[in-house]
């Protein structure tokens, strides 16, 4: 039963993926993700993929700022019913560009953080890296449950100024998001 | 009347939707300009737009598939409200229309207008400008890091912390951080010491490092949280102190003045440039909400133009259905009230109308009935008159009569032929033409017609009618079947002259036949032969005829006496068959037939007048018969003959040559007789005793010949032994009556 759903879960994901890659080049993707047990706290590394399409850079070059949103959640496995999720939590990260300082900022919208970057692919890649990012307390989590962690980015349309908004719904150059990643914990 | 109106509450509906929708299209719009809180709701104001207005153009399609429907259907009204609804719309749609189209040049040319080239080129060139101040800063700072890094390369590793805390202080920069070629830090040193930031100092990106390994000093402009810092990353030169090339990194903040114009510019050219990326999807949102806007305002107007015209032609279409009542005869249908305006007053002035039609149709019913029921009283009183009551048009032809006269007049109740010209009604008329013929006003006189039970007396009263009342000046007849009264005062009559006769004759009688008898006695044998034989002879004459006056003065006797009756019960047959008997062998050529009911019938009756009766019948039947060459006299009894019940009927048939025609009527009165001899009174007095038992008799010339005397005698005596026969309740109108 469960090697089927696993089997189900993966032509679904497969099928997802052949589909965003078939759709357009550009595309969210989850490369990893990995947590760790340290002093008690489920620590995550992860690293994600940013691939802006047009209609983005053109935005992002323009003074519109991007907001990608990260929800990570810590599911419990069960049986029968659907997986009960113990923790979800939203990381929100904004990226934007200094035509003063040609350069792009990515600020950390839950701790209001801000790094420049010389390039948007240096960016990028700070912004799709996760390292040693508490998730939650180990001792929320029962010993003898299985749980997973799922993680995904998405860009979030509703951060646009509204103008854009309607369109971006309608077209899928903004629909950006990655699948759900999901890890074993 | 139907005050079924489901249109208001849907009416309220669609008000209450386009309100909120409305409101929820001006925040939309004042999230399109983001500058109102509602920017995060926007796309769900948006959603709630399309759905209200989605809900809108349901409701409102359902009303106007409901008017479809009834203009189908020809509901009274519809078509008028239809009419009503797209001349409306038409109205409303074409101001809303050139409304539009300016509305949407003119956002157009209001958001293009935003834009100059012009503002665009000086917000480029504040930014190229603050960049090239920024540059010189930049210079100026990357001199002082190598200066810094040249002294940093004399220095050994041991002193290199104290040396970098050094030259920080002297510098203007806010933190130093050495690192070795590796990127590993060695020493750092930050303005604020105690910070977070002095223990874990920014480290550049890894390109940068690359880049200055490599020999190229690397210095930048970085936005922070607050502003901008300056970054300096250079090499420092490998020296006595330390084995290899290191990395000095400095960052420098940019001074007040210039971070704050440079944040400045850069926040505007932001703006601008964002608003210039927005301007085709600003102007397809603007256009969105003002279509949205145009479009509620337009549905709006459909659902009140179909409001309206419902309203207005409500009353109208109460009329025309109260029309089509009223068309159809029913008068007490009210119409509700209408508007205070001319629709009002016209839809009062129907219900007054309808009103004062009920009334008057009330009266007319009410009139009619009374007409009705006097009508039928008349009737009823003119059914039981046992007059008859004919009414005759102005050309005398008959019109109505009642049923009196019908039976008077023999007629046919189902069938009355008025034209038959033997029939009593024709022989009535033409013996009063004359009356009808003169002026005179009134006027009375006695009729005998010969109707098929025999001759029949009226008494005729007729009067000439007004020329009123639409009869044109016609007669009526009343008129009373007086036979049976006339025939009883010509019997009383007889009677009388009987009495009188058998009283004043008889006296004289015997002195007449004793004195003549003397004289013979006397002078007889005195006279001579031929003498003696004259008054023999004039003497018998005498005493002969005395014997015979007296025969007759008897007969006269027998019927103007009225003897007291012994009544006893009679078995009929038993009685007829012994009287009869003298009657056997034939003793006057005659065959006696009985025909007697095996029921043996009983009646009260004095046997010594029956034995009169039966005698006086049979012996004229007798001379009857033998006078008119015939052979037989048949006598039949019969218990309840077919028409009569509760009597016995006792009939004598003969095969003789009949009554006289003409005489049927009268052969019971007395002296009248066909024969050569005889007094006249053998059926008169038959008659007579009839009549004292209770009985009925008559006397016919049936179709098969000869002649037939029937008489009945009620079994109950002392009862009705003739029954009334029930007359019709109706006054019949003669068909041809004008």
């Amino acid at each position: 039963m469960r090697a089927l759903r696993n089997g189900l879960h993966g032509l679904l994901l497969a099928g997802a993926l052949l589909l965003a890659a078939g759709a357009w080049a550009a595309g969210f993707e989850v490369l990893k993700a990995g947590a760790r047990l340290e002093a008690g706290v489920v620590r995550l590394d992860a690293q994600i993929a940013y691939e802006l399409s047009e209609a983005a850079l053109d935005a992002l070059k323009n003074g519109v700022p991007l907001t990608v949103e990260i929800d990570i959640e810590v599911q419990r496995r069960r049986e029968w019913v659907w997986d009960e999720t113990v923790a979800s939590l939203t990381q929100r990260w904004r990226l934007e560009y200094h035509p003063l300082a040609r350069q792009y900022a990515v600020v950390n919208l839950n701790t209001g953080e801000l790094k420049g970057f010389p390039t948007l692919t240096a960016a990028l890649d700070a912004m799709g890296r996760l390292r040693d990012f508490p998730v939650l307390d180990a001792s929320l989590l029962a010993p003898d449950d299985r749980y997973q962690g799922r993680l995904r980015a998405t860009l979030d349309i509703e951060a646009l100024p509204s103008p854009l908004r309607p369109l971006a719904y309608l077209s899928g150059e903004w629909r950006l998001a990655s699948p759900w990643f999901t890890w074993p914990l | 009347m139907r005050k079924h109106r489901p249109f208001g509450r849907g009416f309220a509906a669609i008000s209450i939707l386009t309100a909120l929708l409305l409101v929820a299209l001006f925040q939309l719009t004042r999230a399109t300009e983001d500058s109102g809180r509602f920017s995060e709701l926007y796309s769900v104001l948006l959603v709630v737009c399309g759905l209200g207005f989605v809900g809108l153009a349901l409701q409102i399609g359902r009303s106007l598939i409901q008017l479809a429907r009834q203009v189908r259907a020809h509901e009274p009204g519809s078509r008028l409200t239809l009419r009503l609804v797209v001349m409306f719309v038409a109205i409303a749609v074409a101001p809303v229309g050139i409304v539009y189209y300016f509305s949407l040049r003119f956002l157009e040319r209001s958001i293009d207008s935003w834009f100059d080239v012009r503002v665009e080129k000086a917000l480029d060139d504040a930014l190229e400008l603050s960049r090239t101040a920024l540059d010189l800063k930049m210079r100026e700072v990357l001199q002082q890091t190598v200066r810094l890094g040249v002294q940093l390369a004399d220095a050994g590793a041991a002193i290199t912390p104290l040396l970098v805390a050094e030259l920080r202080n002297e510098s203007d920069a806010s933190e130093l951080t050495v690192m070795s070629f590796s990127g590993t830090v060695l020493a750092v040193d930050s303005f604020e010491t105690s910070s977070a930031a002095s223990i874990a100092p920014e480290r550049p990106d890894e390109a940068v490092l690359a880049q200055v390994r490599q020999g190229r000093d690397y210095v930048s402009l970085d936005p922070t949280q607050l502003g901008f810092q300056l970054r300096a990353v250079v090499r420092i030169p490998s020296g006595a102190a330390i084995g290899e090339d290191g990395i000095l990194q400095a960052l420098y903040p940019v001074p007040g003045r210039f971070s704050t114009l440079g944040r400045s510019v850069q926040s505007a050219y932001d703006a601008y440039k964002e608003l210039v990326y927005l301007r085709e999807p600003l102007k397809v949102s603007f256009k969105l909400i003002l279509s949205l806007v145009l479009l509620v305002g337009c549905l709006a107007a459909l659902s009140a133009a179909v409001h309206a015209a419902r309203k207005l032609v409500a009353p109208v279409s109460d009329l025309a259905e109260g029309t089509r009542a009223v068309a159809a005869g029913q008068y007490d249908q009210q119409l509700p009230q209408g508007p205070e305006d001319e629709l009002g007053f016209l839809v009062e002035s129907f219900n007054a109308m309808t009103r004062a039609l009920a009334q008057a149709r009330d009266a007319a019913l009410t009139s009619q009935r009374m007409v009705e029921s006097q009508r039928a009283y008349l009737e009823t009183v003119l059914a039981r008159l046992s007059s008859g009551v004919l009414t005759l048009d102005s050309s005398g032809a008959p019109r109505t009569y009642n049923a009196a006269a019908m039976q008077i007049l023999a007629m046919d109740p189902a069938h009355p032929d008025v034209r038959d010209d033997n029939s009593p009604l024709k022989h009535l008329l033409e013996a009063v033409a004359e009356y009808l013929a003169s002026d005179s006003a009134e006027w009375r006189q006695e009729v005998t017609l010969f109707a098929p039970g025999g001759r029949r007396v009226l008494m005729c009263r007729g009067s000439r009618l007004p020329e009123v009342i639409g009869l044109k000046a016609g007669h009526v007849l009343v008129f009373d079947d007086i036979t049976t009264l006339v025939q009883a005062e010509r019997d009383a009559a007889w009677t009388e002259v009987a009495r009188r006769l058998a009283h004043e004759i008889k006296n004289p009688l015997t002195p007449i036949q004793l004195a003549a008898e003397r004289i013979r006695h006397k002078y007889l044998d005195k006279l001579g032969e031929e003498d003696g034989r004259v008054l023999d002879r004039g003497t018998h004459t005498i005493v002969q005829q005395v014997a015979a006056m007296k025969e007759m003065v008897d007969a006269f006797n027998d019927y103007a006496r009225a003897p007291q009756l012994k009544l006893v019960s009679v078995p009929l047959n038993d009685f007829v068959t012994e009287v009869l008997y003298l009657y056997r062998g034939y003793p006057a050529g005659v065959e006696l037939a009985l025909e007697l009911d095996p029921a043996g019938p009983l009646i009260e009756a004095d046997k010594g007048r029956l034995r009169q009766l039966l005698h006086n019948v049979v012996k004229n039947a007798i001379e009857a018969i033998r006078d008119g060459h015939g052979s037989r006299l048949a006598i039949a009894t019969r218990v309840n003959p077919e028409g009569a019940p509760d009597c016995v009927e006792l009939s004598f048939h003969d095969d003789g040559p009949g009554f006289p025609e003409g005489s049927v009527g009268n052969v019971f009165e007395p002296y009248v007789t066909t024969k050569p001899k005889g007094t006249g009174l053998g059926l008169a007095i038959v008659k007579k005793i009839v009549e004292e038992h209770g009985g009925l008799i008559r006397a016919e010339n049936p179709p098969e010949g000869g002649a037939r005397i029937a008489i009945r005698f009620p079994t109950r005596p002392g009862g009705d032994h003739r029954p009334v026969p029930g007359l019709p309740a109706s006054l019949t109108h003669s068909e041809e009556a004008g």
